[in-house]
């Protein structure tokens, strides 16, 4: 008789799985990011974290606005105001002069009629503007969420920076970085804005024309004491909506660590007649109820252990892109793909060397210039593949370590880089840098 | 940092949380397409597309379930598009020892039966509809229960249990008529009598039997 068949143990433990190697892996996660960001339609988060934080965030900015209100030095602080509790986010609409308005991790300056609704997700902070201009100055955030300026369908994703952002008349953005480097993001773009570069819809990324007035002067000051140039809007209970009057321009925050707010102990910070901040010891509202000033703004910077690393990966220079009669970074691009990449039967196609510098340049003007890194990588990818021994490697490979490094990717891409560099380029311009790199923890 | 607050970062358009998430989460999702398809030439796209899969619908997760898990049915569900897509048969290379580690001597007997023992199975299991393979493979090699298996593949989890079932008797009976594939799925203590027996040669006798065993 046929015996039936015995029943199969359990599969688990039988079938081990073979792991991918780095390189290939690498490669994925290269190509799925960047086209995730280059594909990704809408770049906020999503609305139901916005709001759930939006209520919690903006009973810390009413505070913090209720204590900016107060002027005064030292001992309590009388602010003639209601108590609110907002169920809505913060409204700050500006009036005939320019404001600034510190809500703890950023300064917000803006222009006369500029209007924007500021509400804090999971951490970072949304700027929602409708029209107008403003600068930011934002401090270090860590490894908090960002800070993102929204105009129109146009995202700006900061880190710790100082820029302004334009949102004309005619719906036109202008992006300006005055210091560090921000994300503008669209539907269907993105691109980096780095410090001296301007970014506009119509233009992309250009070297930005900043006067010796740049910046904060540009917007104006409220006036000769900085008070009384902005009315603020919270909206109350039952639609009573609170007017608030700016005070001036507190100090700036180049190097300020974001704090973060505690819905319990909110910021309140008072500024004086001089411009110098303080914060209040008790905020005193109109009905005899107490503000607990809450968190402090930590004002020092923090050390940070790779400044001098990051400061000597900048003084190594890069090799000038070649000349191809033209300053433009969308032009440089277009000629030096070009000569990398010649059509199949073009006669006047170039190789060698030729190439391998032109395929450097490119990707030189990408992260230099355009600010195109993940571009730039791909560049550097395919000049590796292309011209493992060319005479471009070793510029190519500080490259390709520069944009690692300077994107703070210590252990996964800076140190490899490091590494690589020293490998293939042991008496390269950079290769006292690179060694110091791989000793940093 | 929280799922919450990556996922959010990625919606912004962050790159750093991109890849953060990607880190956290492709090994698992490659062990996991790795289980259900076999070591596949098509693996390095299977991952990148499940991936960008699941970033094209990041927006869609709602926290109700764990972010592995939704990345798993996003995983899941591209696994699904590729076993039906012209019913292909899968590539199935050479296959690791299953137990082992840094040093180990595995005898050459041994390592040849894992690697034939899985070809042979993932041959069974390209004769079983998308459905039924993922059922099984889910279920028997990557090891989740039948209510996981049920959740992930968006079926009821009696359709789930029956589709494992008759997987289990597809190779079952392919298994009695290939001493091969009979003695890969047999437990260890059968897998280390067949390697003393290799050691001194008399495999073949061995073999010989299950073939015998399967005439009567």
């Amino acid at each position: 008789m046929r015996s039936s068949p015995p029943p199969i143990p359990p599969l688990a433990k039988k079938i081990v799985v073979e792991p991918l190697d780095p390189e290939r892996l690498t490669r994925i996660e290269r190509t799925v990011v960047t086209r995730t960001l280059d594909a990704s339609p809408a770049r906020a988060p999503r609305s139901s974290w916005f709001g759930l934080a939006a209520v919690v965030g903006a009973t810390a900015l009413a505070a913090g606005v209720i204590g900016w209100l107060a002027h005064g030095r030292g001992g309590p602080v009388t602010a003639d105001l209601p108590p609110v509790a907002l169920a809505a986010p913060l409204r700050v609409h500006t009036d005939a002069a320019a404001s600034t308005l510190d809500i703890g991790d950023a300064t917000i300056t803006s222009s006369p009629a500029t209007a924007f609704v500021i509400t804090r997700p999971d951490g970072g902070v949304l700027v929602d503007m409708a029209h107008g201009r403003v600068e930011l100055e934002v401090g270090k955030r860590g490894d908090r969420a960002p800070l993102v300026v929204r105009a129109g369908d146009t995202d700006v994703v900061v880190v710790g920076t100082h820029f302004i952002v334009d949102y004309g008349d005619q719906a036109s953005r202008v992006v300006t970085v005055l210091e560090g480097r921000v994300h503008v993001v669209r539907p269907h773009d993105d691109v980096f804005v780095a410090a001296g570069q301007t970014w506009s819809e119509s233009a992309g990324v250009m070297t930005a024309e900043l006067g010796p007035g740049a910046g904060r002067a540009d917007l104006g000051r409220a006036g000769s004491d900085g008070s009384g140039a902005v009315i603020g809007e919270i909206p109350g209970r039952g639609g009573d909506a609170m007017r608030i009057a700016i005070g001036p321009t507190p100090r700036v925050l180049h190097d300020r660590v974001a704090a973060i707010p505690d819905p319990t102990r909110p910021v309140v910070v008072v500024h004086h007649d001089d411009g110098s901040a303080a914060h209040a010891d008790t905020v005193i509202l109109a009905n005899g109820d107490h503000a607990s000033p809450g968190a402090k703004l930590m004002l020092d910077a923090q050390k940070d252990p790779h400044t001098a690393v990051l400061a000597a990966i900048r003084e190594v220079a890069l090799r000038a892109p070649l000349d191809v009669g033209t300053t433009d970074a969308n032009a440089q691009a277009v000629q030096y793909t070009a000569i990398a990449f010649p059509k199949a039967g073009d006669e006047n196609a170039k190789f060698g060397a030729d190439a391998s510098s032109a395929l450097y340049s490119l990707a030189f003007v990408q992260a230099m210039k355009q600010g195109r890194t993940g571009d730039a990588l791909t560049s550097i990818d395919a000049y590796l593949r292309r011209f493992g021994h060319g005479a471009d490697l070793g510029q190519v490979l500080w490259l390709k370590l520069r944009i690692h490094c300077l994107d703070r990717r210590w252990d996964t891409e800076c140190k490899p880089s490091a590494q690589q560099y020293l490998a293939k380029a042991p008496n390269g311009a950079g290769a006292h840098v690179a060694e110091l790199i791989t000793y940093q923890e | 940092m929280d799922d919450v607050l990556l996922v959010d970062r990625c919606l912004t358009g962050e790159p750093a949380a991109t890849r953060e998430l990607f880190r956290r989460h492709q090994r698992r999702v490659h062990a996991c397409l790795f289980r259900v398809l076999g070591s596949n030439r098509d693996m390095d796209d299977l991952l990148q597309d499940a991936f960008l899969q699941v970033f094209q619908s990041l927006r869609g997760w709602r926290a109700e379930a764990s972010l592995a898990t939704w990345v798993d049915r996003v995983a899941v569900r591209a696994a699904y598009r590729y076993l039906s897509q012209n019913g292909r048969r899968l590539q199935t290379d050479a296959i690791h020892d299953d137990d082992q580690t840094p040093g180990d001597h595995i005898p050459g007997a041994r390592r040849q039966l894992a690697r034939d023992g899985v070809r042979r199975l993932y041959a069974v299991l390209d004769d079983l509809s998308p459905a039924a393979r993922l059922a099984f493979t889910l279920h028997e090699i990557d090891g989740r229960t039948i209510t996981e298996t049920a959740a992930l593949v968006g079926s009821s989890v009696t359709a789930t249990k029956l589709r494992v079932w008759r997987a289990r008797k597809r190779i079952e009976t392919a298994a009695a008529s290939d001493p091969v594939l009979s003695l890969f799925l047999a437990p260890a203590a059968q897998i280390l009598a067949f390697e003393a027996a290799a050691v001194s040669d008399s495999a073949l006798p061995m073999l010989a039997d299950a073939d015998v065993k399967e005439d009567a």
